[in-house]
């Protein structure tokens, strides 16, 4: 009996949190839950961050600390992006577009450069204060993002982990926050930047 | 018929740990699969046209924006468990406990 109670347990476990891979194609962004209801941002935060600098030096609750201590608030994007400005990480926030267009499509960044893209959404609609940050690492079928058929998402907030939506209703969601993404991306350095502007 | 019992217990659930997803704890293995693709360097002429984007008025004032959960989440969370604190039995665990339980 006991045993009975133990498999029905553990095989509902196993249903509730179900991805044992990723769909073909996507980004291999490894995922990190929010453990707090402030936390999506960090989350999303450390999931590019990591992935970005190949490393696994970026943990939520050190970020989180970290962020405190300077008294900078962990949900808002500035403060996020004035953090990792010091680890010569930039966090772009734009407003984007659906689209495969140079620096502000949505499918250039994550399909032709390769960077998850943290998008801010809102499901609800009209009240900022439920906006969400997710991290947007690919889509269903070829040929760009404008004609994906699905659109894969990781949600720091949610029991599946990696979300997979419909392209309107991402757009929806999307939409209602304002077209927010942030990709984030190495820093050139001074160097290079120098150059670039002579 | 005990010992027949307890056998086909452990088979099923070592069955069940062949085909289960893997677990929250183990978050790891989501990435393990294969390694991450290497993201194309954003070049020097690009990062200043994303700040000359950045600086518009339009841009500039998302850095005010806040993302965080809203309460439809929260209620979310917390029907479902919050995350760090939902405990996820080890498979070798549940094997020792379905072989030592009294059936």
């Amino acid at each position: 009996m006991l045993g009975a109670i133990l498999l029905l347990g553990a095989s509902g476990c196993a249903e509730r949190i179900a991805i044992d891979k990723f769909p073909p194609g996507v980004l291999r962004v490894r995922y990190m839950p929010a453990n707090d209801w402030t936390d999506c941002m960090v989350a999303c935060t450390v999931m590019c961050a990591n992935y970005v600098t190949r490393t696994d030096r970026f943990a939520s609750s050190k970020l989180r600390d970290e962020l405190e201590a300077e008294g900078l608030d962990v949900g808002r994007v500035g403060d996020v992006t004035q953090w990792l400005a010091k680890k010569r990480i930039t966090l772009q926030a734009l407003t984007g577009e659906y689209s495969s267009e140079d620096l502000v499509g949505l499918g250039w960044w994550v399909l032709e450069g390769g960077y998850p893209v943290i998008c801010v959404i809102n499901k609800l609609g009209g009240n900022a204060d439920n906006n969400h940050a997710v991290v947007v690492i690919g889509v269903e079928g070829q040929g760009g993002i404008e004609s994906a058929k699905k659109v894969y998402v990781l949600d720091p907030a949610s029991p599946k982990r990696l979300e997979t939506w419909e392209p309107i209703l991402f757009r929806h969601y999307w939409g209602s926050a304002g077209n927010i993404m942030l990709p984030m991306y190495k820093t050139p350095d001074e160097a290079a930047l120098h150059e670039g502007t002579e | 018929m005990n010992k027949f019992t307890a056998m086909i217990a452990i088979l099923i659930a070592t069955g069940f740990a062949a085909f289960a997803p893997p677990a929250l704890a183990d978050q790891d293995g989501l990435q393990q699969s294969a390694p991450p693709h290497r993201p194309i360097p954003v070049q020097v002429s690009q990062h200043q046209a994303l700040q000359r984007l950045a600086a518009l008025p339009g841009n500039k004032q998302l850095a005010d924006v806040r993302a965080s959960y809203s309460p439809e989440h929260a209620r979310e969370m917390s029907e479902i468990g919050v995350y760090a604190t939902q405990a996820i039995v080890p498979t070798s665990i549940l094997i020792a406990l379905i072989a030592a339980a009294p059936l």
